[in-house]
């Protein structure tokens, strides 16, 4: 009985302690350049967007399925969005109310890639994996083709507020030297960790997620609406790369089409697997998410910090990934 | 119910296939019709493809618009241009190709060993074969036309070092790895050989991408205190870095980029500090090669032009300077 | 000859079995009971080579075997056919017997002589079908010769066999059982484990029964009853096995079906069903009786009108039939029935999760109504929040009707309730389902054990090849009347 719950209480914390291990791990490899407020700070802004999508792939996971194409789709709500705010802006560019247009053309055009995703998976009975491939190659498509193949400006740079812009923290003696700006999106996906991990654990819809990946047919058989189920997760996935597409571009004040988002749904869904979720769904938590993203975030960081040489680098975040899933592995069988 | 499904997929398939590919279909149609030998004879379109890499980056994003540019000007030519992400996309791409019929193909390529074998093949079939920019491993182009990338390392490396006065630190942001990117750094390192005062402090891929050269540049910041420039190799890089530089409120440290973005000589022009010049790589130089092989086929005298045209081009790559930035600034360009 | 020789098994501080000694002599069908939990698949574990003796041994004809891992089982002539079959659907009936060791000439599969052996093997298992067959379109009891064959072909001196019957209809027993003693003509000695006490009672040699991980007595099958077995199963004297059926009190219809049809082949049904009736489905397996309860439920199209309490339900999702009144357990426990990775407390209360608020889940609720039903229903288990695989089968069924219970139903149909259940837990599932009706709930119970159809039910349908073939009540409820019609001889006589 002790053990059990010990056991539960390590499976449920993995994430935890395999983040812990990497952080302290790199403090202690790279002091000097790890521990600077300015690296947390990086850390955190660079990798917010990749945690917003990560969320979505939560659910999405959680509930049997996969997402390839939200990648793709961030660069094509990234495209259109900057293209409509710049149509709607037209000659005054400084008017804020641009972020607005973006920002709801991303989410718009997230949500509708996504209930399409989820209908195909759903009503088209086509294998997720198979559905979202589609996807990943043709949304790219779509956003090299209304982009011509190139970058789209946002004009002006009200649009860059927010991304670029965010919470200064004043500079304290002896550690931070200079204000640091921990940027919007950052806050942004906390905010919604906390929602995602409420909608995960304490509603209906989160607890139906979970039965219809442990065991789709049981699922079913209990009288649930395993496809509606489903279809939701898809939609909320899509409009977690809308917002995601929103604050990188608003970082970058354009929208690269070739590149925005490329193998973002990779990382996704390491941070995902990363936090301790079963791939073939049925368990997943989002505390182990949001520690899977920073972790992925940790890796990248501590690997341009260190020496390791250009090409090695790819190798040694896969190692790492690797023993941060092991970690969490031994301690929980 | 099941048949309807299947029959609407189908005929979305064909939609998908035929609908947004309209030189597709026009191409289906004339391969059909046309039995004849393919030989540019009077009064048949000479067929010429190109094959380049997809957008996946300002530049390549310029080759595409410099590809079209050509092939609005030369309106007599059944011009037909596929891109690929890849190696393995590019060789289908032409094997395809080489099965319609054309009369000359127009290659840049993604990667030059793994396209050489296909491109043997072309050359054996008697098609006519100008290679752009990444050259084959055996010489079976009619006309190679390239721009310098150990050059382009080169005269970075030249500028810098001049600039600098002999003494410095700077940090490299690299591309994608590959030929392109080795030649380039391999040229920069070369001649940085010369400058012991010169310190290269840190090389990070960039990926030429703005985003990821944003991230990395902010780690190598936190990394060194002290950098007196970047050379961020690509103009897509340097405005990643230059975003980093403005986050982490560095000042007195410049940059050089290269391949000539219109925003960045535009601002070369205007005597940005950051931006004291550019070099030049330009994805024109894809309309050159279109314009080779149309001028070469035309008539169907390319046996006879064969005699006198050059097999090799060297474009050189151009330092822009606020001095002659202006005759490098195409507002109207994609890049 | 097989020595069991004073096996304990320990997993952790679980005690599973505490000192066993028992023989298997060939040319012998040794029938194996006990209630779940009692030590009955650990001990078969042990003897496939699954797990190994924390003290004690297994001898084979005398000497000391250390059987690890189930091909050394296999190697020496022990051979387990489990209650889940191990059949992989897609490949042919020679390739699944043939599985991990085909024979080969040179590097490809030899499949000419892979399918000659395999033809034999059929044949000596009196299977009707060839070994290209593909397994997917099998019968569960042709897949179950699929494994004989191929434990045959082990050649098995020693075949296990774990509840082989529980999914097979009379005349497939009755052909199992022929074919049990065919094997035991040849000196194949078998082991029987079963829950379904006459059929052990008919087939064994000699039966041991064991009780808390110990063997309680060997009993002969000659002087038994199931009274006894049972008994002796849960070691006190057991009342009548099916409690008295309360009387119809009520002529209220609170279900109608009127030609309901699940494919168009067949002749559609009609019935009725009062509160306080069970009414009983027989029928062979493939009569369609999981069909037609699924189709009510709502998980299964079908064509017809269903009206529950006077009100037309046909159209609407199982959600809104559940809301209704009408609910439906699955047969499948395992598949569809339950979710085992999830915890008891999360299962029970999983149909009515957003009944109360549709956005937010009260924990502290679904804990009290787990609790609730734990003491109910007497499931036994010291934690509501462990996964329900940790749960015996019983248990396990326990679980699965509670979840539907909690959704206070008028018409709740049980498909097969107590398959895999033992003894004690089939009693108590009984009571409850006599309770439920004399409350006032009215019951469908697809049943294939036709004592427990004949003993619960008011009222039988019995069908076959998709329709409604005979309505027996009182007098004609008997196995007689029931297998002459699910058979289908009464209209050829």
């Amino acid at each position: 009985m002790n053990t059990q719950s010990m056991k539960s209480t390590v499976e449920r914390n993995g994430a935890l302690f395999a983040f812990l291990i990497l952080f302290i791990g790199s403090a202690l490899w790279k002091p000097g350049i790890f521990l600077q407020p300015e690296s947390i700070r990086n850390i955190l802004n660079q990798n917010a967007s990749i945690g917003i999508l990560a969320l979505g792939m939560t659910l999405v996971i959680v509930a049997g399925g996969i997402d390839l194409s939200v990648g793709s789709l961030m660069a094509l709500a990234g495209v259109l969005g900057v293209q409509w705010m710049n149509q709607a802006l037209g000659t005054n560019a400084s008017d804020p109310k641009g972020i607005w247009v973006a920002a709801a053309s991303c989410i718009a055009i997230g949500g509708i890639a996504g209930l399409i995703n989820g209908l195909l998976v759903t009503s088209g009975k086509i294998a997720p994996f198979i559905v979202t491939l589609a996807g990943l190659v043709g949304f790219r498509s779509m956003a090299q083709a209304f982009a011509d193949g190139g970058e789209v400006r946002a004009v002006g740079s009200t649009f860059a507020a927010l991304g670029q812009d965010g919470v200064t923290i004043p500079a304290l003696p002896f550690w931070i030297t200079t204000p640091l700006v921990i940027q919007w999106p950052v806050f942004i996906f906390f905010v919604m960790a906390a929602a995602v991990g409420f909608v995960l654990n304490r509603t209906p819809f989160g607890r139906y997620c979970i039965a219809v990946g442990a065991n789709e047919q049981a699922a079913k058989y209990s009288a649930i609406n395993t496809n509606r189920i489903k279809l939701w997760t898809y939609i909320i996935v899509g409009l977690c790369a809308g917002i995601a597409s929103l604050c990188v571009s608003s970082r970058m004040n354009s929208v690269t089409s070739g590149q925005l988002g490329n193998n973002a749904e990779l990382d996704a869904i390491a941070a995902v697997v990363i936090g301790g979720a079963r791939m073939s769904g049925g368990y997943a938590r989002i505390t182990g998410t949001v520690f899977g993203v920073l972790m992925l975030g940790i890796i990248t960081n501590i690997l341009t910090a260190s020496d390791v040489s250009v090409y090695w680098q790819g190798f040694v975040k896969g190692v790492i990934i690797l023993l941060a899933v092991l970690i969490q592995r031994g301690r929980s069988d | 119910m099941k048949l309807t499904t299947k029959i609407l997929a189908a005929a979305g398939l064909l939609g998908a296939l035929f609908g947004c590919t309209p030189t597709a279909t026009k191409d289906a149609a004339s391969s059909t019709g046309g039995t004849e030998a393919p030989a540019a004879t009077t009064g048949k379109k000479l067929k010429i493809g190109v094959s380049i890499p997809a957008a996946d980056h300002g530049w390549t994003a310029g080759v595409g618009y410099w590809a079209e540019q050509a092939k609005a000007l030369y309106p007599d030519v059944e011009w037909k241009i596929t891109t690929a992400q890849n190696p393995d996309k590019q060789i289908k791409d032409l094997e395809t190709m080489m099965l319609e019929g054309l009369d000359g193909m127009v290659v840049l390529a993604t990667e030059s060993a793994p396209l050489t074998p296909v491109a043997k093949q072309i050359h054996e079939k008697g098609i006519f074969l100008v290679n752009v920019d990444r050259g084959f491993t055996e010489p079976v182009a009619d006309i190679f036309v390239e721009g310098d990338n150990k050059a382009f390392g080169r005269k970075s490396a030249e500028f810098m070092a001049e600039k600098l006065g002999g003494k410095g630190k700077i940090v490299i942001l690299e591309g994608i790895p590959s030929t392109v990117n080795s030649d380039r750094v391999a040229g920069f390192r070369e001649v940085m050989k010369r400058f012991p005062g010169i310190s290269i402090l840190d090389s990070q891929a960039g990926n030429w991408s703005k985003e990821k050269a944003l991230n990395v540049t902010q780690s190598m910041l936190l990394k060194h205190a002290e950098i007196d420039a970047i050379w961020a190799s690509d103009d897509d890089m340097a405005l990643g870095a230059e975003q980093a530089l403005k986050e982490a409120n560095r000042k007195n440290v410049w940059m050089l980029g290269g391949a000539g973005m219109k925003d960045v000589i535009k601002r070369v022009m205007d005597k940005d500090p950051l931006f004291p010049a550019d070099i030049t790589y330009p994805p024109s130089m894809i309309a050159v090669g279109m314009h080779l092989a149309a001028a070469s086929l035309r008539d169907g005298k390319a046996k006879e032009r064969s005699q006198f045209m050059p097999k090799h081009i060297l474009l050189d790559v151009e330092l822009v300077t606020p001095e002659n930035a202006k005759n490098y600034y195409f507002p109207d360009s994609v890049y | 000859m097989l020595d069991v020789v004073g096996v304990r098994k320990e997993f952790g501080t679980v005690i599973a079995l505490r000192g066993v000694s028992l023989q298997f002599r060939p040319g012998e069908v040794h029938g194996l009971i006990g209630e779940n939990g009692a030590g009955k698949s650990t001990l078969m574990k042990l003897l496939s080579g699954l797990e190994q003796p924390t003290v004690g041994e297994v001898r084979l004809d005398g000497t000391a075997v250390n059987l690890k891992g189930v091909q050394s089982a296999i190697d020496r002539g022990i051979v387990m056919i489990h209650q889940e079959l191990n059949l992989v659907d897609d490949l042919s009936v020679a390739e699944n017997v043939f599985l991990g060791r085909e024979p080969r000439k040179g590097l490809a599969i030899d499949y000419a002589k892979m399918r000659t052996e395999c033809a034999g093997l059929l044949e000596k298992v009196n299977a009707k079908f060839g070994p290209d067959t593909s397994v997917r379109g099998l019968s569960i009891a042709d897949k179950q010769l699929v494994e004989i064959a191929k434990a045959i072909s082990y050649d098995a001196k020693y075949l296990i066999m774990d509840e082989p019957t529980a999914v097979l209809t009379g005349p497939e027993v009755r052909s199992l059982f022929a074919l049990i003693r065919d094997l035991k003509s040849r000196n194949v000695s078998v082991v029987y484990i079963s829950h379904l006490l006459p059929e052990i009672l008919e087939i064994s040699d000699r039966i041991s029964v064991l009780r808390d991980g110990e063997f309680v007595g060997e009993l002969d099958p000659k002087t038994s009853t199931p009274q006894i077995l049972a008994e002796s199963m849960v070691g006190r004297e057991l009342g009548e096995v099916f409690p008295p059926l309360g009387a119809r009190t009520s002529d209220e219809v609170v279900l109608e079906v009127t030609n309901l049809s699940t494919t168009p082949h067949h002749q559609p049904v009609s019935f009725q069903l009062r509160s306080g009736e069970i009414l009983g489905m027989a029928g062979l397996i493939g009569a369609g009786r999981t069909e037609i309860s699924e189709a009510l439920a709502g998980f299964r199209k079908s064509t017809g009108k269903v009206k529950l309490a006077g009100e037309a339900i046909e159209k609407l999702s199982p959600s809104d039939r559940r809301k209704r009144g009408l609910v439906y357990v699955s047969e499948d426990r395992k598949g569809r029935g339950l979710h085992l990775t999830l915890a008891i407390s999360e299962n029970a209360s999983l149909p009515t999760l957003a009944d109360a608020n549709r956005f937010r889940v009260n924990d502290t609720q679904v804990d009290s109504i787990a609790n609730g039903w734990v003491e109910k229903l007497g499931i036994k288990t010291s934690n509501i929040h462990a996964p329900v695989k940790s749960l015996s089968g019983g248990n396990q069924q326990k679980v699965a009707i509670a979840k539907w219970l909690q959704c206070d139903p008028k018409v709740v149909i049980f498909d097969e309730p107590t398959r895999g259940v033992d003894v004690g837990a089939k009693r108590e599932i009984y009571n409850l389902i006599v309770d439920l009706a004399k409350q006032g709930l009215a019951v469908i119970l697809v049943s294939s054990e036709l004592p427990e159809v004949i003993g619960l039910c008011h009222r039988v349908l019995v069908l076959r090849n998709g329709t409604c073939e005979a309505e027996l009540a009182g007098d004609q409820l008997n196995e007689k009347t029931i297998m002459t019609s699910a058979a289908g001889l009464e209209k050829q006589a």
